[in-house]
């Protein structure tokens, strides 16, 4: 055997264009596949609890009405269900929240997680340093300020020995660091991670600011846990979904007395992307087949290229096989050789292949830690090759082995041992223009291209959408409008202080020159955060005198902000009806409660009627006890809050007083749309800013262009087109090099028909469509194919595009054209070389 | 059979490899006449094939002229040598080189179609070429189809189908065995009976002698010119 490696070694070395060609196309194949294993081992396949993870579980509860909206669970809640040892060994409590975290000089905002003591333990971790939070602790309005930190955090503040016992300031208070959690955890998710795990003890602390938030724990309405549980060993999910009922009444019976309609509990696996209150429905079986159907595609091409590679090296090689067969060797040592070739040439593509799927991945990762930069996220998503994904190499390697090497090995060793030791190079034994068309090698890059064009066509159709992504019509006008975000529960200030701080930070960006109107949202349209309310008419029944539980809840959900005068001018959003809100109504909780909707829930709360001058309530009152019904005083013109949102939703308004939130966004409409001068006016509102208060919040000054095209849901859709254009491109690429092998071997085979036509008389145009026409006519039988593959996989994709038909005639026409083109001009090099074959050469070949 | 149809001053062909030049052909002159029967003969590696190929516009002369039916060919362009190969040369091998895709009329017409012969006449003249060498009755078969002795047939009616100026023979019967070699060569001999014009290579003396003149080549030079008495 180790003479086969070292022949095959020398053989292929004898032949380093041949080489270099098969490594690279097996390389780009396997790279891409070793790529996709490692993204989807990181995302989907690598456990994320680290012990048992299979008895973790997250436990939601539901109203039980049809519209089975969510909420998060009560400390009580947390308690009763924790008591339950015959279901759960441990119920964790989870808060989330954004810190200001600050050492020596910098302050940052970070990602912090509230949890229970018994949240590590569970999970099933123990502290990389220094010890977790204990119950203590964690009791309710404990107070006690200590921190644990995530291990990247640690890392990046210097990773020093001491660091246990330092303190962090948090929030503006000083917290003593007492452990750093063990490298990579990051809780149920698979992506992002906290910079701080904090003890609930300390949660006042941090909800002080928003008025609709309780500090509290212990109010039995303060709905603020996400609850994550481990089931008793031997539980399974459905046995756990069985229990639930019985613990769902736990909790009714533990509900204060005003409490309004009965709730269910439901739990599921956590997902591994979310940290939504609500289930996830999302399955990544479509993802994990979908991205491997792809990568597998490419692999496939790959292998086609170079079995048509071994075959035309083994029609090559038929006398040196013929030789070598009359010498004694056996038909299996011969294949064995051949074989021993194809696994060499394979696992130096694999080699190569890994670590272009390193590269590719590191892009990868660029580009989420790109887009999460303003977010605060440590990401924790872990794509280097690992044992998975070296296992999965290797097998890809010993796969593309069988497919493009087993088959023109068994082909080689058929060989006709008189005929091929006679044979002096030349064409074959015809067989039939038939035969010719649809000759194994042929048909190979027929399949090639039909695949490629599939490829290219998915490419096309997210492509196509990312296109329609960037240019839809938003509703507002980001152009011209620099966003200030600040977050005032970085500093020091209570609440009344920082709304005197927020409207003199309005009024100064006012008095600056060029500015049009200055206006404040607690929601920022494309800000990749959603946050909703419910509303009903006031006059509609209480909720809870309904009869029927089923029955579904009245009202409607609007994404809901709250805004100051000036808000609508500077975001360009027309106020089609009525007002803006006052300077008064922005600035004083006391004012009479009004508020702004757009067209949209307007037309959903009062559909037979004119919504303006009307009442409304929300359906869950404030919760600290403000009156919940308001007067609608503007219809404002629906405008998008997300770019790939199915079916976007009605917009509710409060004066920023009734909601106010320490995280706001400041719009400066500038008189200019001009993006050069919107960028250049950056510096200024930060220097006048600055001079208005150098300890304001101040977390970014940006064009809001920017960020609108840093949002998440333009990520998705433009990573989507990057991912299946990469897929294409490669696919395309290794179509052409295979249609120019097949046929330049076609003509090398042909030499001496060539000459025999040319001196007959062909003219050199004729051999060119000799040549050509079979070219033409094979690609476009191996396109007519591609195109209905195509029609079908687009229908399997349709769940995926962003508002482009599966069918979309567009990218049909250009995928099909592009590889016509390309696949045409990868016979004319052939052609043309066969145009210039001397017939007397080619008749000497005989 | 006065009228000069090849004729060949001071034929020179140099093959240049790596630094070594071999001079294939020197100073070659020959002139055949229209309906001229001629065969050139000499040993292997004597020039013979070059001087074919150059006949047959399939080479260039290194040097010298070759004038074929008053027309100067030494420097045409290549589409213009096509046409002229098309038109004025029929070619018949050694190894028959038929094309094994196609069928035998297609082989015998396929010359005529790079002619752009309308279909019909395509047809009428493919089929009394093959008629005239007895194998019409082949016309739908494929060359592997058919023996050695048939195929050289379907290729002579191929190099015939164009009514060419002069058929080109090289060793039409080196890959014959004798009986189908005679019977090659007889059919040569008809076709020379009704007119045609044809030039033979050949290393066999035996059949050398059913041309009018032989013409002996050795080491790329014309050594002898032999008239044959009697066939």
């Amino acid at each position: 055997m180790l003479s086969d490696f070292r022949f095959a070694f020398r053989t292929l070395g004898k032949t380093p264009g041949f080489t270099a060609v098969a490594v690279i196309t097996l390389a780009l194949a396997i790279g891409i596949n070793s790529a996709v294993v490692a993204l989807l081992n990181g995302l989907i396949l690598r456990p994320v609890v680290p012990l048992h993870p299979e008895q973790v579980v997250n436990v939601f509860t539901a109203r039980q009405d049809a519209n089975r909206d969510y909420r998060q669970f009560s400390y009580a809640e947390f308690e009763a269900l924790r008591n339950a040892r015959e279901t759960f060994t441990e119920v964790a409590a989870v808060q989330y929240s954004l810190a200001g975290v600050g050492r020596d000089d910098g302050v940052r905002r970070s990602f912090a997680f509230f949890t229970s003591d018994n949240f590590f333990p569970m999970m099933g971790v123990t502290p990389a340093l220094g010890r977790f939070y204990n119950a203590e602790e964690c009791r309710p309005n404990a107070n006690h300020r200590v921190v644990v930190t995530s291990y990247s955090y640690w890392q990046r503040l210097g990773g020093k020995p001491d660091f246990v016992g330092s303190t962090l300031r948090v929030n503006n208070q000083l917290f003593t660091v007492i452990g750093v959690a063990p490298e990579n955890f990051s809780g149920v998710n698979a992506i992002i991670s906290p910079d701080l795990w904090l003890p609930l003890g300390v949660f006042a602390q941090f909800a002080g600011f928003d008025s609709l938030a309780m500090p509290d724990l212990t109010n039995p309405k303060n709905y603020t846990l996400n609850l994550t549980a481990r089931m008793v060993p031997g539980l399974t999910l459905a046995g756990l979904n069985a229990r639930l009922p019985a613990l769902s009444n736990r909790l009714t019976a533990i509900q204060p007395a005003d409490a309004t309609g009965t709730r269910e509990l439901q739990a599921q696996v956590p997902s591994r992307f979310s940290i939504s209150t609500e289930p996830e429905n999302a399955s990544t079986g479509f993802l994990t087949v979908g991205l491997f159907s792809m990568a597998g595609c490419v692999l496939l091409i790959a292998s086609i290229n170079l079995a048509n590679m071994l075959l035309a090296r083994g029609a090559a090689r038929s006398k040196e096989i013929a030789l070598r067969l009359a010498l004694g060797a056996t038909r299996w040592r011969v294949i064995r050789q051949l074989l021993a070739e194809g696994l060499l040439l394979a696992f130096a593509g694999g080699a190569l292949g890994l670590i272009i799927s390193v590269w590719a991945n590191d892009l990868l990762v660029q580009s989420i830690s790109g887009l999460f930069s303003s977010m605060n996220f440590s990401l924790v998503i872990h794509m280097r090759p690992d044992a998975v994904v070296l296992a999965a190499t290797f097998l890809f390697c010993l796969v593309a082995t069988l497919m493009f090497s087993l088959g023109p090995a068994l082909r080689s060793s058929r060989v006709d041992l008189v005929h091929d030791l006679k044979q002096q190079g030349g064409e074959p034994t015809a067989n039939g223009r038939l035969n010719r068309f649809f000759a194994p090698r042929h048909c190979l890059v027929m399949v090639q291209i039909a695949l490629s064009l599939t490829l290219l066509f998915s490419a096309g159709l997210f492509l196509r959408g990312a296109m329609k992504a960037s240019g839809l019509a938003l509703g507002f006008e980001p152009a011209g409008n620099l966003v200030v975000e600040m977050d005032y529960s970085l500093g020091a200030s209570k609440p009344d202080a920082a709304k005197q701080s927020l409207f003199a930070v309005i009024d100064r960006a006012r008095s600056l020159p060029g500015v049009q109107s200055v206006g404040v949202g607690t929601l920022l349209p494309y800000g990749n955060i959603t946050n909703t309310s419910r509303v009903i008419p006031a006059n509609a029944a209480p909720i809870g005198a309904k009869v029927d539980p089923k029955a579904p809840t009245p009202g409607f959900s609007g994404l809901f902000a709250g805004t100051t005068d000036g808000y609508f001018a500077a975001m360009g959003i027309p106020l089609v009806r009525g007002r803006d809100f006052t300077r008064n109504e922005a600035a004083d909780k006391a004012a009479p409660r009004v508020a702004i909707v757009d067209t949209r829930l307007a037309q959903q709360l009062f559909p037979k009627g004119d919504a303006l001058g009307q009442h409304i309530r929300f359906t869950q009152p404030p919760a600290d006890g403000s009156p919940s019904e308001m007067e609608i005083v503007g219809i404002c013109a629906e405008h998008r809050h997300d770019p790939i949102a199915a079916r976007e939703r009605g917009r509710l308004y409060v004066p920023y007083a009734q909601a106010p939130n320490a995280d706001v966004f400041v719009h400066v409409k500038l008189a200019t749309q001009d993006a050069l001068a919107t960028a250049a006016a950056v510096n200024p509102l930060r220097a006048a800013l600055r001079s208005l208060d150098p300890e304001l919040p101040v977390l970014q000054v940006t064009p809001y262009t920017n960020l609108v095209d840093k949002s998440i849901g333009l990520w998705i859709v433009r990573i989507g087109a990057v991912l299946f254009g990469v897929f294409g491109a490669i696919a395309l690429l290794l179509a052409v090099v295979g249609v120019y092998g097949v046929k330049a071997f076609a003509v090398a085979r042909r030499t001496r028909e060539i000459g025999i036509r040319m001196a007959l008389g062909a003219y050199p145009a004729d051999v060119f469509s000799l040549v050509m026409k079979q070219g033409v006519q094979q690609t476009a039988l191996a396109v007519l194919a591609g195109v209905v593959l195509s029609l079908g996989v687009g229908r399997l994709l349709a769940n995926l595009l962003f508002e482009v038909s599966p069918t979309d005639p567009f990218a049909i026409l250009a995928s099909a054209a592009l590889l016509t083109v390309s696949a045409l001009a990868a016979c004319y090099i052939p052609a043309r070389r066969a145009m210039r074959i001397s017939p007397v050469e080619a008749l000497r070949a005989e | 059979m006065s009228e000069s149809l090849i004729k060949l001053e001071g034929v020179t062909k140099v093959f240049l490899t790596d630094e070594v030049e071999t001079h294939a052909l020197s100073g070659i002159h020959m002139d055949i006449k229209k309906g001229e029967y001629v065969s050139i003969a000499g040993p292997s590696g004597c020039g013979k094939s070059t001087l074919l190929s150059i006949l047959g516009l399939l080479d260039s002369p290194t040097d010298g002229s070759y004038v074929l039916n008053g027309r100067p060919v030494q420097g045409l362009s290549l589409p213009e040598r096509a046409r002229i190969r098309n038109r004025e040369i029929g070619f018949i091998f050694q190894s028959f080189n038929l094309i094994g895709d196609l069928t035998v009329f297609e082989n015998v017409e396929l010359p005529l179609t790079y002619r752009g012969m309308p279909a019909a006449e395509r047809k009428a003249a493919a089929t009394e070429a093959l008629e005239k060498v007895g194998m019409g009755h082949r016309a739908k078969h494929l060359p592997s189809q058919l023996s050695g002795g048939q195929q050289q047939r379907v290729a002579v009616a191929r190099a015939l189908a164009g009514k060419p100026a002069v058929l080109l023979a090289d060793e039409p019967t080196g890959n014959l065995d004798s009986k189908n070699g005679d019977s090659v060569m007889q059919l040569l001999a008809e076709l020379h009976k009704g007119g045609a014009t044809i030039v033979m290579v050949t290393h066999d003396t035996r059949f050398a002698r059913h041309a009018d003149r032989t013409i002996h080549i050795f080491d790329g030079r014309v050594v002898q010119e032999q008239v044959e008495t009697a066939h």
